[in-house]
């Protein structure tokens, strides 16, 4: 397990890069942190593997406190982005590494690292050089070294993004069926929503160097809770509005001359609030005429997708943008009416 | 293309030979040629190998070659380390200082060693106040200054050749090492070391061959009480006028300096870079 307290980084003296930073990764779990290029996700990562020095709070790792400890005592599987595999040592021998270090017999040895490479599909390549390998034979490799040693922790940063699209999504499930297996407490760190979507037990999404939410997968990507994490999870559409009347499960919002019902509020709303409305242009509809909660609108564009045809459309309470499956009914450029399922509104507090 | 190759390449290989090559040839052929008579005759050689003296300066040249090639590399690979490491910008005016002596006259920064060795130099002085010795101590004209000296003329090689070829290491295998569980120390000796083999390899060259055949710091601080293959050299040739002695000399001093390289490419490990 993982605990993380009140952590404090700073690359240059009273700057911090990290500040009041509180995780928790649980026995076995597998946590990502999502966030925009900058927000110090890989920052997160070094200072649980010691490698910056923290300028406050508190690293626990298996209730050991590591704050103070170097990085060579602090028992952590790592996987880079860039794989960092020793390139003058042969596929055993990298694998080997760990355990040279942790005194482990000859013999030991040679069983684990066979095991390790079976475990990441590279059976018999283990006299070869990492230059002889692909890129994806390489990631395997650095895996592979990374849990032979059984680690408390293991840590992942980017470790897809060297690869392309089709071997991404291919590895991302095999490093996910690996950590259950041997079920490591993993950090994986991403900018890939779609990735930590998909092999997360917990996302945790991050902005500048502070959490703005954490959840499962699927509560990080119905209801996220503020701006940024609804925008970063591809809602696309959001328009400001007031808080006109809350019941037990529904909200009212007023925006512009309309009326909206919601079914979901994220945290306490109350009557006369200033919110933010927001939806994903998948969820919403054009309809021909006036429905309950909908707003007149006048179709800009129609462009094409493939299987989606997308609209770009002007309301009074602003533009938004609507893709509708490619086989229903088009509209042309002109007037029509944006319909709003209630349960696709994602209302916060401004 | 390769037309276009051969012609811009073909001026510096043309100087090469001409100013290069074809002297040594003619040094190599004198080498083997008898003064008076104009004969082949391997005499020059026997005489160099078979003299005590000449056999005792050979032996002192190939020692003190070894030694300071030694001594450069403890020296400079904890030093490479860390200019490696540093951030861009302070690496590149360390590395400015780093040359200086390079820059320096060789006249100059070995009269700078007689101030601090000579008999009633900075470390006889010291030695003298505090009652440590009676009389000075001889420090000059000793293989010690010789080795001094010629430590701190090549040592920037040394350290040039080492920094190039680290800084090719990402530092993320480093951090690799760590995490894996090895410390500083692991870590440099398994990762570190290995991975600028080709570095050592270069820089050991160039200080070997640089220090059996620098002229000017063996000649100011060995003087003619510790000649060298260089010093003695100069002393056949303009002192005893013994034009092919110094020629064989000359000879024995180029096939060594040659036969090391080769040697030590020979050894050096395999081809470590990736890329
Ligand atoms: N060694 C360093 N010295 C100074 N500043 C740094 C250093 N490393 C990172 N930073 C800064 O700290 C902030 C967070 O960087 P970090 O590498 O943690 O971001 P990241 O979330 O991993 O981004 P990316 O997705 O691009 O990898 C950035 O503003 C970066 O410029
Ligand atoms: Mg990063």
């Amino acid at each position: 397990m993982l605990k993380i307290n009140d952590l404090r980084v700073e690359y240059e003296k009273g700057v911090p890069t990290l500040d009041h930073y509180d995780l928790t990764v649980n026995e076995g779990e597998l946590v990502s942190l999502l966030g925009p290029s900058g927000c110090g996700k890989t920052t997160t990562l070094r200072a649980v593997a010691g490698f910056v020095d923290t300028a406050g709070g508190q690293i626990t790792i298996s209730g050991r406190d590591v704050t103070k400890i170097p990085p060579n005592k602090r028992d952590i599987g790592l996987v880079f982005q860039s794989y960092a595999l020793f390139p003058h040592l042969t596929v055993n021998q990298n694998v080997a590494f760990g355990l040279r270090m942790r005194r482990v017999t000859k013999k030991d040895q040679s069983k684990r690292v066979d095991e390790a490479l079976r475990l990441v599909d590279l059976e018999g390549l283990g006299e070869r050089r990492p230059a002889q390998l692909s890129g994806g034979q390489q990631q395997r490799v650095a895996l592979a070294r990374a849990v032979v040693i059984e680690p408390q922790l293991l840590l992942l940063d980017e470790p897809l993004s060297n690869l392309d699209a089709k071997l991404r999504v291919n590895m991302r499930t095999e490093i996910r069926r690996l950590q259950q297996r041997l079920s490591v407490t993993t950090l994986y760190v991403t900018h890939d929503q779609i990735e930590a979507l998909a092999i997360s037990d917990r996302v945790v999404v991050m902005n500048h160097g502070r959490i703005e939410q954490s959840g499962t997968p699927e509560e990080i990507y119905k209801q996220p809770q503020t701006p940024f994490v609804a925008d970063f999870m591809g809602f696309e559409n959001h328009f400001a509005g007031t808080v006109s009347a809350v019941d037990t499960d529904a909200l009212t919002v007023q925006a512009a001359d309309t009326t909206f019902q919601a079914s979901q509020a994220s945290g306490d709303l109350r009557a006369g609030d200033e919110v933010w409305v927001y939806f994903r242009s998948e969820s919403a509809q054009l309809a021909a005429d006036a429905v309950p909660n909908s707003v007149p609108v006048n179709v800009l564009l129609r462009t094409f997708q493939g299987n989606a045809i997308e609209y770009v459309i002007q309301s009074d309470l602003g533009e938004f943008k609507v893709r509708l499956p490619e086989d229903q009914v088009r509209f042309d450029a002109g007037p029509a009416y944006l319909s709003l399922n209630p349960d696709s509104l994602i209302v916060m507090p401004k | 293309m390769r037309r276009t190759i051969t012609i811009l390449v073909l001026p510096a290989l043309l100087f090469i030979f001409i100013f290069f090559v074809l002297p040594l040839l003619f040094l190599l052929a004198q080498s083997f040629q008898d003064p008076e008579t104009g004969q082949l005759t391997l005499a020059g050689y026997a005489e160099f190998f078979q003299k005590e003296t000449s056999q005792i300066i050979y032996v002192r040249t190939l020692r003190l070659g070894l030694t300071i090639t030694l001594i450069n590399i403890v020296l400079a690979y904890p030093a490479s380390y860390v200019l490696a490491r540093l951030p861009a910008k302070r690496r590149t005016l360390a590395m400015s200082l780093v040359i200086l002596p390079l820059m320096t006259n060789p006249v100059a920064r070995t009269y700078a060693w007689l101030i601090i060795l000579g008999r009633t130099g900075l470390i006889n002085n010291v030695l003298l106040s505090t009652g440590l010795i009676e009389s000075p101590e001889r420090l000059i004209y000793t293989e010690g200054a010789i080795i001094l000296g010629l430590t701190q003329l090549l040592l920037p090689l040394m350290i040039l050749s080492l920094v190039s070829a680290m800084e090719n290491i990402p530092k993320d295998v480093e951090e690799a090492a760590r995490s894996l569980g090895a410390n500083g120390i692991t870590t440099f000796l398994r990762v570190i070391v290995p991975l600028s083999a080709d570095g050592l390899v270069l820089g050991a060259t160039l200080v070997f061959t640089g220090s059996i055949t620098a002229y000017v710091t063996p000649v100011i601080l060995g003087g003619n009480r510790m000649l060298m293959l260089s010093t003695l050299l100069r002393q056949r040739a303009m002192m005893a006028f013994d034009e092919q002695g110094a020629t064989v000399v000359a000879v024995v001093m180029i096939v060594t300096a040659l036969a090391v390289n080769l040697l030590v490419r020979m050894l050096r490990p395999k081809p470590t870079a990736q890329r």
